[in-house]
């Protein structure tokens, strides 16, 4: 017995042994990385210490700005004047978390203090220059960005109000307003009393009351819908651009169509029949149609195009995420089909089976049918100046995709056209002299709980002739069976155009 | 027949078996060791309250006399008694103990002063149990008797939280009141005790192959019917109870008593396979332990709510990293107070912080010299029963400071256990106390039957002194 008390004091020496072995790992090999990781909550309060640039719209409303703090351990606190509305693009810039996210983090190292260069002789040689930050300027409209939200919250819609909207130039690729419900107060997570801001990060990372979204992961970068119809604009590109020979292809008048490979009939959305060439089809948004289209196009030249707009293929290895800067956004997908599928390239042509887009996405699609097939790479920060009021960096734009020729662009942009003027979103009653191209989109799609539901869509730009100053996605998700993209996202889509009409008086 | 030669020398009878022992004055250098450690301790606890101090506010603690009277009060309280009641005992479990406890109040008192108030309250009564259960368990082997009378006492304890409402997800306390209690921190000492009796009274049984299979010798598997019955029972109840690191922790100490009291690698290796076959199941279908798992393989994933655990070892690991080898300096560190559960679970990583290397490695070394000082305890106990006791509770001392230490390390899954004396909980630090006591206990006996048999001049056979006493 007592030898075997020695063995059990071995083994328990080097229990502890090993203990103080990933000790010294920790506190001597690993230290100075694990010190100065930004996620330690000591480095994260070195940016509390000190004063931090503002974020402003392009207008020069504040959206983030460092004040003295009146509570707690450090100097500064940063507040958001403008509340929940801009949290999914300025971020936050927390204590304890230590990681703030959005512009604050994509910007961190022009807002936090930093080192100037010296400005005079003196500073070179006797003192030391000073540490200040820069400002972040924004392209952000405020005025399209208060009447996406208004629209979003507060028309009349049957169920919830979750959704966003991404208005963005399409010739440049700014981001004129980016919309997310549900959203966040910045300020209660920016508190200096950390189990305030413990208590808001936990309430703020649950799905909120309808047990959809979480108001910490903005909607339009971080959620994915089907697109449903809007997707139909990508199949009538891949003709126009890819297989020219099928523009003239006309659809026999039906009301569904079945595959050799599924025992399954894809019918059109109320069982109305449909037909014609894609001049006619497109606006009346016939399913069956474009599923045959689909089909005629094939997978590879389906899959293509699909990755000429951006989308990836779903669960590929490499996601192609847009080059926007903004932290989390997430790749779309593009279904992946075997060689000779049928019916599910039939599905995926018009925005079923895998196929799942982010409103960016969506809007990056309107955007390149606007701009030539062209889409321009987005991007949220239009300048950078030092406290001096120098600039220190600014945006130039740059193409991130070409989608289609001049010519397909073109040929879709009449198809869109037609939507707004007669087809689908006719009853938006969009003025005639706005000369709008939108793509409706109602994907069917099984709610988190209760009845089959539907992820609603519009898509469009304006003016659909001559340049265009503004392509816009909208997605809201969940809404009753019984309505259509047109009617719960289409006057969203007309309240921004409004407001932008409103604010820059036709010529 | 006798040679005439031969005498025969009777060991003198002793006169230890009053219930309240005379005190007995003369040089006892093992107590004057103790009083110097304690003093030395006691000292070093106050100059640590001082410095966090005036780390945290640039001033010297207004009560600082107080404070000092306070710690040197109680140790002189431990060290009486222990003078009185167990003058041979060893010099360095207790003193241990007791810096270990100052330390981890110097911790809260930094974090949280309200928590460290009551956990002074809490010393104070430590303090009280440690001189009763010194009172009332005058001999090791009066354990010994009431073997199932200590079982069922046990039971009752681990049972008793099923019928109250869990707290964070863990059926653990009994609750009156404002009053929470942690009865599996007693039911770990009674569990031991009950281990220790049983094995010591059926050892040839389980050691030696006696029931007759074909034609080959086997264990009788009769005596192991009660004690896994008991064991059968202590992991169901935790498992409802949902306190992982106490399963594993009673498991090392069953294990571990039935490896040293047979010598019979089987049971190490079946136990081990029971374990790897225990971890594999509840890591993969209970939902917290999977968690524990999965974040102990990856700490860095970002948190999504407060509780995640990942988000605790994570800051914990931080904060040791900032600490580096000499620490940020007591009372200078800004954000180890907001570790979740920081004086519960994540107080080496605090430690670990504002003292660095120096300080979590020598927290290490106490627990090390602690260990070594029980194991010692246990070579010279003078019975089976005594000598498993106090190797048992030296195992439940031992491990339940590794787990939990490394846990916060990330060298095994971070599980919610206090570190003994050091982190704050009234239960864990009554329970710790009365186990001393008991191991103190063990010591003085035997190194009272050692001084006996050294005074008597004849060593009876196997009776020989195995580790020299001192």
């Amino acid at each position: 017995m007592g030898r075997r008390i020695r063995w059990l004091g071995l083994v328990m020496v080097i229990c502890f042994a090993l203990v103080v072995v990933q000790l010294v790992n920790i506190q001597f090999r690993r230290a100075p990385a694990l010190a100065s990781s930004p996620y330690n909550p000591r480095v994260a309060a070195l940016r509390f210490e000190n004063l931090r640039g503002n974020i402003t719209a392009i207008d020069g409303t504040v959206l983030a700005k460092s004040v003295r703090a009146t509570s707690g351990t450090y100097h500064y606190m940063r507040v958001y004047p403008q509340g929940p509305l801009y949290a999914g693009l300025t971020g936050f810039d927390d204590i304890y978390y230590g990681a703030p996210a959005g512009i604050e983090y994509e910007y961190n190292q022009f807002l936090e203090s930093h080192p100037q260069s010296p400005q005079n002789l003196s500073q070179m040689i006797f003192d030391k220059p000073p540490s200040v930050p820069d400002d972040v300027t924004l392209t952000i409209d405020p005025v399209l960005q208060n009447a996406a939200w208004q629209a979003l919250t507060t028309l009349p819609r049957s169920q919830n109000k979750d959704g966003a909207v991404v208005v963005l130039n399409p010739t440049t690729g700014a981001v004129l307003a980016m919309v997310s419900n549900p959203t966040y107060d910045p300020n209660q997570l920016a508190t200096p009393d950390v189990t305030l801001e413990q208590n808001a990060h936990y309430a703020d990372s649950l799905p909120n009351a309808l047990e959809h979204f979480a108001p910490l992961a903005p909607i339009a970068t971080e959620s994915r819908f089907p697109p449903g119809s809007t997707f139909k604009v990508v199949t009538s590109t891949a003709v126009y651009n890819l297989k020219p020979s099928l523009t003239n292809y006309s659809f026999p008048s039906a009301v569904s169509i079945s595959f050799p490979d599924s025992n399954k009939t894809l019918s059109n959305d109320g069982f109305s029949a449909c037909g014609g060439t894609m001049i006619a089809m497109l606006p009346a948004s016939c399913d069956p149609g474009y599923a045959e289209l689909g089909t005629k196009v094939g997978v590879s030249a389906m899959t293509k195009q699909a990755q000429l707009f951006g989308y990836s293929i779903y669960g590929a290895p490499k996601q192609y995420v847009p080059n926007l800067d903004l932290p989390g956004v997430v790749p779309s997908t593009f279904s992946n089909l075997p060689p000779n599928s049928q019916a599910l390239l039939a599905y995926s042509s018009i925005g079923q089976d895998n196929d799942s887009t982010t409103a960016l996405e969506n809007a990056l699609m309107a955007a390149g049918i606007a701009n030539g097939g062209v889409i321009m790479t987005p991007h949220l920060m239009e300048q950078i100046r030092d406290s001096q009021g120098n600039l220190v960096s600014s945006y130039q734009p740059t193409p991130m995709l070409r989608a289609a020729t001049q010519a397909a662009a073109a040929s879709v942009n009449d198809l869109m056209l037609g939507v707004a003027a007669h087809g689908t979103a006719a009853g938006v009653g969009f003025p005639a002299a706005w000369n709008v191209a939108v793509k409706t989109g109602t994907a069917q799609v099984q709610a988190p709980s209760g009845p089959e539901e539907t992820d609603d869509w519009m898509i469009g730009f304006m003016p659909g002739k001559g340049t265009p100053k503004l392509a816009i996605a909208v997605v809201v998700p969940y809404q009753s069976f019984s309505v259509t993209g047109a009617e719960v996202a289409g006057p969203i889509v007309k309240a921004v155009f409004a407001a932008y009409a409103a604010e820059t008086p036709s010529p | 027949m006798l040679p005439a030669a031969t005498t025969i020398r009777l060991v003198p009878p002793t006169v230890r078996h009053s219930f309240f022992p005379g005190y007995v004055a003369g040089p006892k250098p093992k107590r004057r060791t103790e009083l110097g450690l304690l003093f030395f301790g006691s000292l070093l606890i106050v100059a640590l309250y001082v410095i966090a101090e005036l780390g945290a506010k640039s001033k010297i603690p207004a009560d600082i006399g107080p404070f000092l009277g306070v710690v040197l009060g109680l140790s002189m309280l431990l060290h009486m008694a222990n003078r009185w009641l167990m003058p041979q005992a060893n010099p360095v479990i207790l003193p241990l103990a007791a810096l270990l406890n100052g330390i981890g109040y110097v911790v809260i008192a930094r974090w949280n002063p309200v928590y460290a108030q009551q956990q002074a309250g809490w010393a104070a009564l430590g303090v009280a149990l440690y001189i009763a259960t010194l009172l009332v368990v005058r001999f090791s082997r009066d354990l010994e008797r009431y073997r199932y009378v200590v079982l069922l006492a046990a039971g009752v304890l681990l049972v008793a939280p099923l019928a109250f409402s869990p707290i964070n997800g863990a059926r653990l306390w009994v609750h009156f009141g404002r009053l929470e209690f942690q009865p599996i921190e007693f039911s770990k000492i009674l569990l031991c005790v009950f281990f220790a009796s049983y094995f010591a009274a059926n050892k040839e049984m389980l050691s030696i192959p006696t029931a007759r299979l074909g034609d080959r010798l086997i264990l009788d598997p009769r005596p192991l019917v009660p004690i896994i019955v008991a064991w059968g029972a202590t992991m169901a109840v935790i498992g409802l109870e949902g306190d992982i690191s106490f399963a594993a922790l009673l498991f090392t100490l069953f294990i571990g008593l039935l490896w040293i009291t047979t010598g019979r690698f089987g049971y190490l290796v079946l136990g081990l396979m029971l374990f790897a076959g225990g971890a594999f199941i509840s890591a993969r279908y209970f939902g917290q332990v999977h968690l524990r798992v999965n974040e102990w393989f990856n700490p860095w994933q970002t948190p999504t709510n407060l509780n995640s655990g990942g988000s605790q070892l994570r800051q914990g690991l931080y904060g040791l990293g900032s600490g580096g080898i000499g620490g940020t300096g007591l009372g200078l560190d800004t954000a180890a107070g907001l570790i979740p559960f920081l004086t519960t679970d994540m107080i080496f990583a605090a430690v670990g912080t504002e003292m660095g290397l120096v300080g979590s490695v020598a927290v290490v070394v106490a627990f090390i010299l602690m260990v070594g000082a029980g194991l010692r305890v246990a070579q010279t106990a003078r019975s089976d029963f005594s000598r498993l006791m106090a190797t048992g509770l030296t195992i439940i001392i031992g491990f339940q400071a590794f787990f939990i230490m490394a846990g916060v390390v990330r060298l095994l899954p971070f599980t919610g256990i206090t570190l003994p004396f050091v982190a704050y909980g009234g239960s864990s630090l009554l329970a710790n106390y009365v186990l001393i006591a008991l191991l103190l206990r063990i010591s003085d006996e035997g190194a009272q039957a050692q001084a006996e048999i050294a005074a008597s001049g004849v060593a009876q056979p196997g009776e020989g002194p195995l580790v020299p006493a001192r």
